[in-house]
């Protein structure tokens, strides 16, 4: 095994590893805002990913270009799930919110799951640009052109929330709601706006996610699941209130993937991250739920 | 000011709140004493919105209080401490200050009400990039104190500032509350287990227990009242 090669199959890694991080992002948002897991969040990654696709394939549309679109669409996938169906629960205490909104999630992961193979069937579709192949060589080491974009719009989205969160009024309203939704109403905070923003912004983050992934790899009517579990397994070992802690998380988590499909085979990759999950949480004795 | 009229409040199925009716008059600083689970921190809570009463109305200014949210209310000019002091632990003390203006009424005034706070609170000038979370008690209930004033509140709601703090520093705390009162105008209602130093500072005091009030007068007048005396000789050698 060679230097290169090792350094090869992290450089991958990484890249993969920048997407679980953006996907990770969105549902860390609602998690610890609203203190709801969203279960559907993989969904809405393979939403995202679907309508970019569409837009290449039916109107030519690029598909980084394409975000211009798919962004504020599922932010408004967003606004219309949590006034919908996520609102509901979000005034009930803590146990029934928690269990009512795992039944919301699970509910939309299956309806969109189904309805996805309806509409579009359950092939794998990726989205083929001319420059799709274009890889890019640096010191014998290939980049492929389309997932270093990914990595690249992937930084600058969690860069951007970053700096939402930590620089404007609405950000901070969102900050102080996670810390404590009673205060944050003693402030003037209508918490009820910042919870419905909270969300959009994750659909959004999601379906960014979603083009990424669609543009870099492929998708398909199931790959929603995967997501989820990829994502919580980076909330859960990154913590809450920390999105560049959370992107990072996410790359630790393709790193140790890769790592791990050098040393002991590809077929245990998806172990590898549950293994992770599950020491995190035999040190994490407070639960998921807990701060 | 303020007009509580009739207020009915449960917890669950527990009733904390019996027909509770109060007045506090503009510039006043009214007391609210009583035992623990007397339901004082309920009543203020209900005035400030976090919870709604099952019956009885809150008026003030003209507002139906108890028909808005919570976030509205503090808009009209009504600020809460409330206890525990609820800081935004993980945030510094200057982020914790902005928020406090975060109504669009109080951000019009936010710099001037913010020299005005650090005037009386050097302490959270010094320390505004600190974690709130990592403050002491006292400084913490300064902060706490600091954030309501940023919302530029005509009336302040207090639930138990001196709660867990040394003497020294009560002493300080009210003296802060007095100058509140008389340098803002803002009027005060108070809920206070350190009954002499409230009745002292108060005009006026309501005696509360078990969900009902049981007594009303000027501060001086509940001091030597009776219940008060024989409830809390206690609290009568504290400070």
């Amino acid at each position: 095994m060679g230097l290169q090669f090792v350094a090869q199959n992290l450089i991958f890694g990484l890249l993969t590893g920048a997407l679980y991080g953006l996907a990770a992002a969105g549902l860390s948002l609602v998690f610890g805002v609203l203190r709801v897991l969203n279960v559907a969040h993989g969904e809405l990654v393979m939403l995202g990913g679907y309508a970019s696709f569409w837009l290449f394939a039916l109107i030519g549309l690029d598909p980084f270009l394409s975000l211009i679109v798919t962004v504020p669409l599922m932010f408004a996938v967003g606004l219309g799930l949590h006034q919908g169906l996520f609102s509901r629960v979000q005034r009930l205490e803590e146990e029934p919110r928690i269990k009512n909104s795992l039944l919301i999630g699970f509910g939309l992961a299956l309806a969109f799951h189904n309805l996805a193979i309806r509409l579009w069937t359950a092939d794998d579709r990726a989205i083929n640009t001319a420059y799709s192949g274009t890889v890019i060589t640096l010191g014998g080491l290939l980049f492929p052109l389309v997932r270093l974009a990914g990595l690249a719009i992937a930084f600058g989205a969690i860069f951007a929330l970053h700096l939402f969160l930590q620089r404007t009024a609405a950000g901070q309203a969102i900050r102080a709601t996670a810390e404590d939704w009673e205060a944050a109403l003693l402030m003037g905070i209508d918490i009820r706006r910042t919870y419905l923003l909270a969300f959009a912004l994750s659909s959004a983050l999601a379906g960014t996610a979603g083009t990424l992934v669609a543009v870099g790899y492929s998708i398909n009517p199931a790959i929603g699941l995967e997501w989820t579990l990829k994502a919580l397994i980076v909330v859960v070992l990154a913590g809450l209130g920390s999105m560049p802690g959370t992107f990072f998380g996410g790359i630790f988590l393709g790193l140790a993937e890769s790592t791990s499909a050098l040393l002991i085979g590809s077929a245990y990759r998806e172990v590898v991250a549950l293994v992770i999950f599950l020491l995190v949480l035999m040190i994490r004795p407070q639960g998921l739920f807990g701060r | 000011m303020l007009e509580a009229a009739d207020l009915d409040v449960f917890h669950g199925d527990l009733q904390a709140v019996w027909r509770a009716s109060l007045r506090v008059e503009a510039r006043e600083i009214v007391a609210l004493i009583g035992p623990n689970g007397a339901g004082k921190s309920t009543l203020l809570r209900t005035i400030a919105g976090l919870q709604r009463p099952a019956s009885g109305s809150v008026t003030f200014e003209g507002h139906a209080l108890h028909r808005e949210p919570a976030h509205r209310i503090v808009e009209y000019g009504v600020a809460l401490i409330p206890e525990g002091r609820r800081l935004f632990a993980g945030m510094t003390v200057q982020e914790n200050l902005l928020l406090g203006a975060y109504t669009a009424r109080a951000r019009a005034e936010r710099d001037r009400t913010l020299t005005w706070i650090t005037e009386i609170f050097p302490v959270l000038a010094e320390r505004h990039r600190q974690i709130a979370g990592t403050l002491s008690g006292s400084e913490q209930q300064m902060l706490a104190i600091g954030r309501a004033l940023m919302a530029r509140p005509t009336l302040l709601l207090l639930d138990e500032p001196s709660l867990g703090l040394a003497p020294v520093i009560v002493r300080r705390i009210f003296e802060v509350i007095r100058r509140i009162n008389t340098d803002l105008g803002v009027s005060v209602l108070l809920v206070e287990q350190n009954v002499k130093a409230a009745l002292d500072l108060a005009q006026r005091a309501y005696l509360m227990d078990g969900g009902h009030i049981v007594g009303h007068g000027t501060g001086q007048e509940l001091l030597h009242d009776e219940r008060v005396q024989s409830a809390y000789l206690d609290f009568l050698s504290v400070s």
